[in-house]
């Protein structure tokens, strides 16, 4: 046993501690307080976590977030966006705001203010699948997080305006803190979540979330994570999307800052004729480690997932994929393809890439593929032979780069929203 | 316009031109011919700043200023135009989007303000007709999935947009099958006046038919060995480059 890692273990959960209850899964939180007790961190030895060290996360004391008053909440809006929205500072609940319409039928809820009726349906589906292979970090989040969103479609239920969960990280101290996410989306229902994060005050901050997603029979999903938190801000998330047959979901990740940020991303396909799309962009500089590690389980037959991954990382920036796609024995006429197109500015950036075909049928078609390379020298030439300078030519190569990673977004003030962002980043950087 | 004095250029420590002299003025088209090798695109990359090369002697004046000291933007802003040889394909960024920002970097370069948006619609829909470029086209990514001949009508589209004041046409004959060359000589002669000026660089006396020169200079081993009027064109067109080898040797 190494007593080493066990004591970092237990002094690292020991900061996420808490005897505040939420009202629901009590069975569960149990169970998870008890799996704490065997837990360990992974380390680089871990297959999984081979690339991305959590040294700068385990090295640090942070404290549970004190003050939820923020003067910086206006940073968390996306301008002429017209949505529904809910509000989190340091992981805890600040306010909710529906719009009216027609969307009476939607239920978007923190879990302190859930009914007696909410929390038993969100009971069903809390810890559910995530309960025991995901790891310390879900165990951590099922142990100690009364904080949350609860968002539900019933059945029959086209939402018209995306909901929006907007999270503002914004501390004078250090802080670490939880947050979870249930969404469920009923039969032949649909609904848009953008997800965005947003930073101030420059403190180290670390950020450890769980979202627990259900797609039912012909309901589609659209997923949007959006995080730029800032530089000196972690964030570990492990998303579990399980899907019902004839169901849809796209899941945008772009992530343009974070000190550690890891990404698992977990998609169940369970039942036919369903299709999932994942699309992810990056954007690093300076230190910034963004880790994405993504799953797609097909269960089921006759089942379609597209990934995309693109990044763009200079500095002394790491980013690591792993796509990791399996094909069960049942799932015969599965089609799945992934791909991971990476971009090196500086001799100093690092990328390492990682894919993971396991089939186990075998009437199916799959590939996979990863490019690394720099930035088109003769494209730059040409462009700068029009009179564009050296630099906006690069902007303009970068972003197109990367466009191709939320073109396919269906709100236009979201993806005007994240061009913007990379067009600023590269603004500042140069 | 233009004034190279025994110009040397070197690329990966092989010298490749090797005391080069030219005069252009405003209102004249120049071509230059000569053998593969001689030295014809590296003329045409180094007027256009291309870092691979390495300038080892000589000047070139670019109306009053030092050329060789610009960089490549600086170089198009001032007003000089360079149609490739092989232009590249740029996925993702889109013709218009491409061209506004080459537009609106030259006008920001010459302190005028940026075009609108409207304006620069009406300007692209009015010199598209110029090169009979379609709206498919400028619709798509700048040069992805164009023909051979369309990338060449696309190169003189963007001249027409630009107005330079001298433009090199590497080799912009090169691929094109006939109807395609009448489309770009077309181009060029309708965008031909008093105060601009043309270097046409070309492999056969073809396209001197339509884009009638003032002078024809042949380019041999790094220099231009032979000056005349465009009757040259034909006579290097019937004889070949040997009798030229011969006489320099």
């Amino acid at each position: 046993m190494n007593q080493i890692l066990r004591d970092t273990t237990k002094a690292f959960i020991s900061q996420f501690e808490t005897d505040k209850e939420t009202g629901f899964g009590e069975d569960k939180r149990k169970e998870a307080v008890k799996m704490l007790e065997q837990a360990l961190l992974p380390t680089t030895k871990t297959e999984a976590w081979k690339y991305t060290s959590l040294k700068a996360i385990t090295s640090k004391r942070y404290q549970s977030p004190e003050n939820h008053a923020s003067r910086n909440l206006g940073i968390c809006c996306i301008p002429e966006l017209d949505a529904h929205t809910i509000l989190f500072v340091n992981g805890a609940f600040h306010s909710v705001c529906l719009s009216s319409g027609n969307d009476e039928a939607l239920i978007v809820k923190s879990f302190g203010e859930m009914s007696e009726e909410e929390s038993i349906i969100a009971e069903k589906y809390f810890a559910e699948i995530s309960a025991k292979d995901s790891g310390i970090f879900t165990t951590l989040n099922t142990a100690y997080n009364p904080e949350g969103v609860f968002i539900y479609v019933p059945a029959g239920t086209i939402i018209h305006k995306p909901v929006h969960i907007q999270h503002l990280t914004d501390s004078s101290i250090d802080i670490a803190f939880q947050h979870r996410n249930i969404i469920v989306v009923g039969e032949n229902s649909s609904l848009k979540v953008i997800e965005t994060y947003h930073g101030a005050g420059g403190k180290n901050t670390l950020r450890n979330q769980v979202s627990e997603i259900f797609v039912a029979q012909n309901a589609s999903f659209t997923g949007i994570k959006y995080q730029n938190e800032g530089d000196k801000a972690s964030h570990i998330e492990q998303c579990n999307i399980i899907q019902k047959g004839n169901s849809v979901t796209d899941f945008y990740t772009i992530s343009l800052s974070g000190e550690i940020v890891r990404n698992n991303l977990n998609i169940h396909i369970n039942g036919e004729r369903a299709h999932a799309g994942l699309k992810g962009g990056y954007l690093l500089s300076g230190n910034q480690h963004v880790d994405n590690y993504t799953e797609v389980h097909h269960i089921m037959p006759n089942c379609t997932s597209n990934e995309l991954y693109k990044g763009i990382i200079g500095g002394e920036a790491t980013a690591v994929f792993n796509g990791k796609i399996q094909v069960y024995p049942d799932a015969q006429k599965t089609q799945a393809y992934q791909s991971n197109k990476s971009i090196l500015l500086t001799d100093t950036a690092n990328v390492y890439t990682k894919p993971q075909l396991e089939i186990y049928a075998d009437d199916v078609k799959c590939s996979h593929g990863a490019t690394t390379g720099q930035i088109n020298e003769d494209a730059l030439f040409y462009m700068q032979a029009r009179g564009i300078s050296r630099a906006d030519a690069r902007k303009l190569l970068v972003c197109a780069f990367l466009e191709d990673t939320f073109e396919s977004i269906g709100i236009e003030e979201v993806r005007k929203y994240i061009h913007a962002a990379i067009q600023q980043k590269l603004d500042i950087q140069g | 316009m233009l004034t190279i004095k025994d110009l040397h250029a070197e690329i990966d420590g092989k010298e490749i031109l090797k005391g080069l002299n030219l005069t252009v003025k405003a209102g004249e088209i120049h071509a230059i011919m000569g053998p593969n090798g001689a030295g014809k695109s590296t003329l045409a990359s180094v007027l256009a700043g291309k870092e691979d090369y390495e300038i080892t002697g000589g000047s070139v004046d670019f109306d009053g200023k030092d050329l060789l000291e610009m960089s490549t933007d600086e170089r198009a802003c001032e007003g000089l135009f360079l149609a490739f040889q092989y232009p590249v394909e740029i996925p993702g960024v889109s013709m218009t989007n491409f061209l506004r920002t080459s537009v609106n970097s030259v006008r920001k370069y010459r302190g005028q303000e940026e075009m609108s948006a409207g304006d620069f619609l009406k300007m692209m829909k009015e010199k598209q007709k110029v090169v009979e470029m379609t709206k498919e086209l400028t619709n798509r990514s700048v040069n992805e999935g164009f023909s051979g001949g369309e990338k060449k009508r696309n190169e003189v589209f963007q001249m027409a947009m630009l107005e330079p004041k001298l433009a090199v046409l590497d080799e912009t004959d090169s691929g094109l099958d006939i109807d395609a060359l009448r489309i770009v000589a077309k181009g060029v002669n309708e965008l031909r006046n008093e105060d601009n000026a043309f270097i046409v660089i070309t492999h056969y006396q073809r396209l001197l038919d339509y884009i009638v020169p003032d002078f024809v200079h042949v380019l041999f081993d790094g220099r231009i060995v032979k000056s005349g009027p465009k009757e040259l064109a034909l006579e290097l067109e019937e004889k070949g480059y040997d009798w030229i080898k011969e006489d320099v040797i």
